[in-house]
């Protein structure tokens, strides 16, 4: 016997045969190789009988030979179906319009939320990833992964601190941190300036108070710059004394350079590949042959085809191959030196203040061992060394 | 001639004892309870209806009565019934 779902394929039919010798049919049937089965007697010339549907198209000669005649009483299986559904093709049409619809609608943006952000950091925003042409309505699949998309906002935006882009299903969220500027909070107790390093003072820029030190003096740490404590004798007063005092300052800094450095640069040749995948098969689409850059880096870009919320197993993936470069740069011992200088300015300048002012560097000493040059570098700043010290109980 | 074949054989199955379904061209019966009846080697339908199956054999006819026949697979030498099987009868044997 076949198995059922055989049967189901290839189609089956049930027919009615009408006749005195039927047993004859049948015995023809047998003898010529088609394949009968679940026969009952209905009624004293009629036999009920199931046979596939490529052999009903054979048994006609059988049934003359016998005298018989048949009746189709029901068909079953996928060919009849098939031909059901050419008959009704406009509803197979529909069904199939219907699902390319829900499956377009499932891929489109359909929301862009914004949270975290004020109301004009949330304005700009929106400018912002209109330009990069996300929208409502716009495909998934045209549009950037997630990760550039985040990358690119969070360039573009220098109001905010971070930008949290996720994509949950058909909705876009952008979750914004902004930049909060410490309020300077005035002290408005009565105070002292005094030095917070050793100095020698340069310029001076007394708001209020009594200036202690002059010009050209040299201050040690914690020695009293601007006095609280204005007046004479009886018309003494205390008041928050306030002001800059710019002062030389030196610092060390100390920096390594090798002499020798390799790092990785994009050439700017790059070769793409698309690919469709399916449960995790990549066949490719566009973008074939070898990738001939003996070093490159890959960038990988995968876009799931949705369907109302579930991810199908399709996906639509983009290789960028990078080629990439790899540079050796060696330099001598001079130019070693003046690397130095110029990142040591570029550190300092980084935790100084914009008042502050580099006015010159000088290496102190400079070391060479396994290729690396260690340098100690002198500079002379100049900046506001003035910070308040509140006057504790009145004397 | 013939029949002195037919000796022949009946004397094979005896002496060499191999099995006689297979030397002499007999049917072979297998019943399951009264349900199921299946039958090997047959030559042909004589008669079919609800409650009686009659088959050609090498020899003679085999009659199958019973009730509310079905026949589930009938290929050119073999044969499946179902139904209520009642009684089984070999007609016209020497």
């Amino acid at each position: 016997m076949k198995k059922n779902w055989t049967k189901y394929l290839y189609g089956t039919v049930i027919i009615k045969v009408e006749g005195e010798h039927a047993e004859a049919f049948l015995n023809h049937c047998l003898t010529n190789g088609i394949l009968l089965w679940d026969i009952t007697r209905k009624q004293d010339n009629e036999l009920e009988l199931n046979m596939f549907l490529k052999d009903a198209l054979r048994i006609k000669p059988y049934l003359r030979k016998s005298g018989c005649t048949f009746k189709v009483q029901e068909k079953k299986g996928i060919p009849f179906l098939l031909k059901r559904m050419v008959k009704r093709s406009g509803f197979v049409l529909g069904l199939g319009i219907f699902l390319i619809i829900i499956t377009l609608l499932s891929n489109m943006v359909w929301n862009i939320e914004i949270s975290g952000a004020e109301p004009k950091t949330e304005h700009r925003l929106r400018t912002i990833i209109n330009e990069l042409g996300i929208e409502k309505g716009k495909l998934l699949f045209t549009l950037p992964n997630v990760r550039s998309v985040q990358h690119l906002v969070t360039e573009k935006m220098d109001e905010v601190t971070w930008v949290g882009v996720t994509l949950e299903g058909t909705t876009f969220h952008f979750r914004v941190v902004e930049k909060k500027l410490p309020e300077k909070v005035e002290s408005v107790g009565p105070q002292n300036l005094v030095a917070d390093k050793k100095a020698v003072i340069t310029k001076m820029f007394i708001e209020k108070g009594l200036p202690k030190v002059e010009v050209n003096q040299t201050v040690q740490k914690g020695e009293l710059l601007v006095s609280g404590t204005i007046g004479k004798d009886k018309n003494t007063r205390i008041v928050a004394a306030k002001g800059k005092v710019f002062g030389e300052v030196w610092y060390q800094t100390d920096v390594t350079v090798p002499l020798r450095s390799n790092y990785n640069t994009y050439t700017g040749e790059r070769t793409t590949k698309h690919y469709v995948s399916l449960f995790g098969l990549k066949v490719p689409v566009w973008g074939f042959g070898n990738i001939d850059y003996s070093n490159y880096e890959l960038m990988l870009d995968k876009k799931p085809f949705r369907f109302i919320k579930w991810e199908t197993p399709f996906s639509y993936i983009q290789k960028d191959f990078l080629e990439a470069e790899q540079i050796t740069k060696s330099y001598t011992k001079k130019e070693a030196l003046a690397i130095a200088k110029e990142m040591a300015r570029e550190d300092l300048g980084n935790t100084l203040d914009d008042e502050a002012t580099i006015k010159s560097g000088k290496i102190l000493r400079h070391t060479v061992d396994n290729g690396k040059v260690n340098v100690s570098i002198y500079f002379k700043v100049i900046e506001n060394i003035a910070k308040e010290q509140p006057i504790i109980g009145g004397d | 001639m013939a029949r002195l074949k037919h000796t022949l054989k009946r004397w094979m199955t005896r002496s060499l004892e191999l099995p006689a379904d297979v030397v002499m061209d007999l049917p072979r019966i297998t019943m399951i309870g009264h349900l199921h009846i299946y039958i090997e080697n047959h030559r042909g339908l004589l008669k079919f209806s609800n409650t009686e199956l009659r088959l050609t054999l090498e020899q003679g006819e085999l009659l199958i009565k019973g009730e509310n026949f079905v026949l589930k697979t009938i290929l050119p030498e073999e044969i499946l019934l179902e139904g209520k099987i009642m009684d089984v009868r070999y007609i016209d044997i020497e």
